[in-house]
This record gives structure tokens, C-alpha cells and sequence, in this order.
């Protein structure tokens, strides 16, 4: 936390003196926030099927979620507002933007869900069965990064992307700016673990629910090297009942 | 490397006895205000910090414990005492284990101390690479945080072997050492977590591998939302 003053040099009519007035500054770092969120529910969520780059919307339940997720988020402080051009992530968006009339939506396809190439849509038994080696490859952690089914991505790949199109970013905004990111469980993740320098299977390790919201957050001061995890699949808005605060 | 033993590979069946782990972080303290070294140090709550503890035990209010844990010093205590709200079956099993790292001769002090008498060692213990290792006079290294909190995490799994959920009350150093673990992290990973007073996170096993753990929330403080005006 750094509390201090700021000098503001104010013009007067003797250019020779400068009045310093204190002005007290916000009680955070020069703070950049990523919120990220991941899409509401669809048909293959509630089935558990690998959707991947398939186009799919949201079902009734997560329509429901993104407005949730909109209401929670609509008096948050953000600048700028990016999403994965998946129907899935736009729509779990709409709310919000409905809300906050002032943003614009900037989409990408950098951060898709991994292709799953033709098994776009299989489930979990089907990888498992038309599948088999691959399938044991990518549960094996010490193959799983690198495994990808045919004509689609390995997650190192999946990273790639993400991690370029997060860097850019980053780069783009000012030290002390909040983004949000609209997404998917897997991309997410990448981008959570590419910042805070994970290797690439810990990210299986955090759990994104849908409509879920993380954040992480980069303060680089002499004892925090980077990016820090401030909050992980928080999906409070989602739920049915009252917070009872003091 | 993670003193806990895990599975490099999903299991084949389900998982019947998944536990539940719920990590809070104590209420504020003076020492947390001021960024001071606490360490070991047995500061009270303030007053903030004991309306963090009630508000997290509305929020906590319909959850049932199997099993709870706190390190045994008061601001871990009481913010556990003030979860449980006098729930009268069950008991806080108090544990030094969980104790923050112990900063030797420069408990209850401040960084620019550590820093003006030991430049030597401050450089030490901010650079991650050489962190675990570096041993406050006195005190402890990360390395031995990491070993001591292991050993409590690998005697809960052994007395816990069946479904439970259980609550563990500790501190920010100590959280982080414990889910590093669970998570089967780096030690240099830990720092990336940031916990917060009171935050609630949970850890759970796999449903399909047994000692694989996911963190499905962390560092949750929305029973704080008044409290905070940032959002």
C-alpha cells in the first residue's frame, strides 16, 4: 500500500515560487488488475462435452448467469473490455455492455477455447474410446501440454496464443489500468498461468466455473515479483442467497 | 518438492472419499495495517479485524465442520472462535504447525530494520530464487515452514481419510505454504497467492483421483463487500 503526497507545481503570478500541495493518493499500488470471466453454461457444458472452437451459445441457465455476472460487475472499476470472439463469451458479455454503454468490446480469437480439431464436441468417453493413446497421453502429466487430437491444438499451443495476446495487452494499457477478459476454462487458465510463470499443468490445478470471475493482479514492488492470484472462480452472484453483511 | 504424494496421472475410478479443505486467513491486525514482520509475534485483532471474524461467521453460518484447525496464536484463534459462533460440537484443535514463519530477531519489527542491519540477507530474502533458503536469525527459513506445514497437511490426510470438511485457520505465510503443497506447486509458486484478512478459499480432491487437489475458490472476501469501497 503506498499512501503519500503528490507534488503539484501550481502557476501563480511569481513563476518563481511553486506552491507543493499534498494531495493524498488513492490507498493502492499502481495496481493492473485482468478480471477474468468465464462464459456462462451451454448445452455441451451441462453434457460435459470438449467444445473447443465449436460456435455454440449459451442455454437458458447461462443466459441467466450473464446477467448475474453483469449486475456484479457493473459498478466495478474497469477500463477497457476484451473477449474471445466465441458466441459463448460475447453473449455472457451482452449484459454487462448493455449496462456500461460506455465500453466497447474488443474480440479475439487468441483466447478461444483449445481446438479439439475432430473431436470438436466428443465427450469424455468417446476421446477415451475412439481415442485411447491420445487420451492417456493428455491425462499424463508429463505429456498432457503437448497432446493434441487431430487437426487440433495441444495446449502448449492454446498457451501460445493467449500468453501473445496478453502480453500485447498488457502492453497496451497503463501501469494502473483493470481489464477484463470474457472467456473460456481453458484459456483463462493459460493466461493465469502464463503471468504468474506457472508451468503450463498447474492450471488444471484452479477450477473455473461458468460465469465464474478471477482476478489476478501485478504490483511489482521489492517483494512480489509479477503477477499474484487476488481471486479465483468467485461465482457469489450466481448464488441464491443473501449475503448477511455488517 | 511437495511433501505430500500424488498421482502424476488421473486415477481410474471415482473418488468416494473426497475431502473439503476451507483456508481462512485471520481477521486484521495492527502488525497488517502497518506491513510489519509479525511472524510468531501474538498480536490481537483490531477492532476491524473482529467485524471481518463475525461477518465471515454469518457467511459460514450453514456450513458444517468436520474438523477445525487453527495455529495457536490469538488472531488465528479468535477469528476461529468467531466462525464457530459457540457451535458447541466441535472443538478447535489448536496447532503450532500452522504458525506464521518465526522472523527470529526481527519479529515485530519492520522490513526497513531487516533491511538497514542486514542488507546482506534482506537481498537474500527478497530475491524468490534464494528466498527458501534464507534463515532469519532465530527464526525459520521458508524451507522450514514448508517442511512443518507438510507435516501437519500429511497427518490431516492420514486422519481424515474419509469424506470430511474441514477448516483451517491460519496465516498468510503458512496458507501459503499449505496450498502450494495441496496444489503440488513449486515453493517459488506459493507467493502468487495472495490471501487476504479472512478470505475464504477451498481446496478439494479430485472426484476422479484421490490426493489430486483443485483450489475451486480462493481468496474469496465478499462477506467484506461493505467493508472494501474499491469495487
Amino acid at each position: 500500500m503506498v499512501r503519500g503526497c503528490t507534488l503539484i507545481p501550481a502557476h501563480t503570478a511569481d513563476l518563481l515560487l511553486i506552491h507543493v500541495v499534498c494531495v493524498k493518493t488513492w490507498d493502492v499500488e499502481d495496481l493492473t488488475t485482468i478480471y477474468l470471466v468465464r462464459h456462462g453454461e451451454t448445452e455441451g457444458n451441462a453434457s460435459n462435452l470438449a467444445q473447443g472452437f465449436s460456435d455454440v451459445p449459451l442455454n437458458d441457465k447461462g443466459r441467466a448467469q450473464a446477467k448475474l455476472v453483469g449486475e456484479r460487475l457493473k459498478n466495478w472499476h474497469l477500463n477497457a473490455i476484451y473477449s474471445s470472439d466465441s458466441q459463448r463469451a460475447i453473449q455472457t458479455a451482452e449484459p454487462l455492455l448493455k449496462l456500461r454503454p460506455d465500453f466497447e468490446i474488443e474480440t479475439t480469437p487468441d483466447l478461444r477455447e483449445k481446438n479439439y480439431g475432430v473431436c470438436e464436441n466428443y465427450s469424455w468417453q468417446q476421446l477415451r474410446d475412439e481415442y485411447p493413446e491420445l487420451f492417456a497421453k493428455m491425462l499424463d502429466v508429463k505429456t498432457g501440454s503437448d497432446t493434441k487430437f487431430p487437426e487440433g491444438e495441444s495446449d502448449r499451443e492454446q498457451s501460445d496464443r493467449v500468453a501473445k495476446f496478453t502480453d500485447a495487452v498488457v502492453e497496451k494499457h497503463d501501469d494502473d489500468e483493470t481489464i477484463l477478459f470474457f472467456g473460456h476454462g481453458g484459456s483463462i487458465r493459460s493466461a493465469a498461468a502464463y503471468l504468474c510463470k506457472f508451468r503450463l499443468e498447474y492450471k488444471w490445478r484452479l477450477q473455473t466455473d461458468n460465469a465464474s470471475i478471477s482476478a489476478i493482479s501485478s504490483a511489482p514492488t521489492w517483494r512480489d515479483d509479477g503477477w499474484r492470484i487476488e481471486r479465483w472462480n468467485d461465482t457469489n452472484h450466481l448464488s441464491l442467497a443473501q449475503l448477511d453483511l455488517a | 518438492m511437495s511433501t505430500l504424494s500424488r498421482s502424476n496421472v488421473f486415477g481410474t475410478g471415482p473418488n468416494p472419499n473426497r475431502r473439503n479443505i476451507i483456508l481462512v486467513r485471520h481477521g486484521e491486525t495492527q502488525g497488517n495495517i502497518g506491513d510489519r514482520l509479525q511472524g510468531q509475534f501474538d498480536a490481537p485483532l483490531t477492532d476491524k479485524g473482529v467485524r471481518q471474524a463475525q461477518a465471515l461467521s454469518r457467511r459460514l453460518a450453514n456450513t458444517d465442520f468436520n474438523a477445525v484447525y487453527a495455529s495457536d496464536l490469538q488472531r488465528a484463534v479468535h477469528t476461529a472462535q468467531s466462525i464457530l459462533n459457540n457451535r458447541s460440537n466441535i472443538e478447535i484443535q489448536l496447532r503450532p504447525e500452522l504458525r506464521e514463519l518465526h522472523y527470529g530477531t526481527y519479529e515485530n519489527t519492520s522490513w526497513s530494520v531487516v533491511q538497514n542491519e542486514d542488507p546482506t540477507f534482506f537481498k537474500r530474502f527478497i530475491e524468490w530464487e534464494t528466498r527458501p533458503s534464507a534463515k532469519y536469525p532465530g527464526g525459520e527459513s521458508v524451507t522450514d515452514l514448508w517442511q512443518r506445514v507438510g507435516n501437519f497437511a500429511n497427518e490431516l490426510l492420514t486422519n481424515h481419510s474419509e469424506e470430511a470438511t474441514i477448516l483451517i485457520v491460519a496465516h498468510g505465510g503458512s496458507l501459503q505454504a499449505l496450498l502450494a503443497q495441496f496444489l503440488a506447486l513449486r515453493i517459488t509458486d506459493q507467493w502468487h497467492f495472495h490471501f487476504d484478512n479472512t478470505s475464504v478459499s477451498i481446496i478439494k480432491e479430485h472426484p476422479m483421483a484421490p490426493r489430486v487437489w483443485q483450489a475451486t475458490l480462493f481468496n474469496d472476501t465478499s462477506h467484506l463487500e461493505s467493508f472494501n469501497s474499491h469495487e
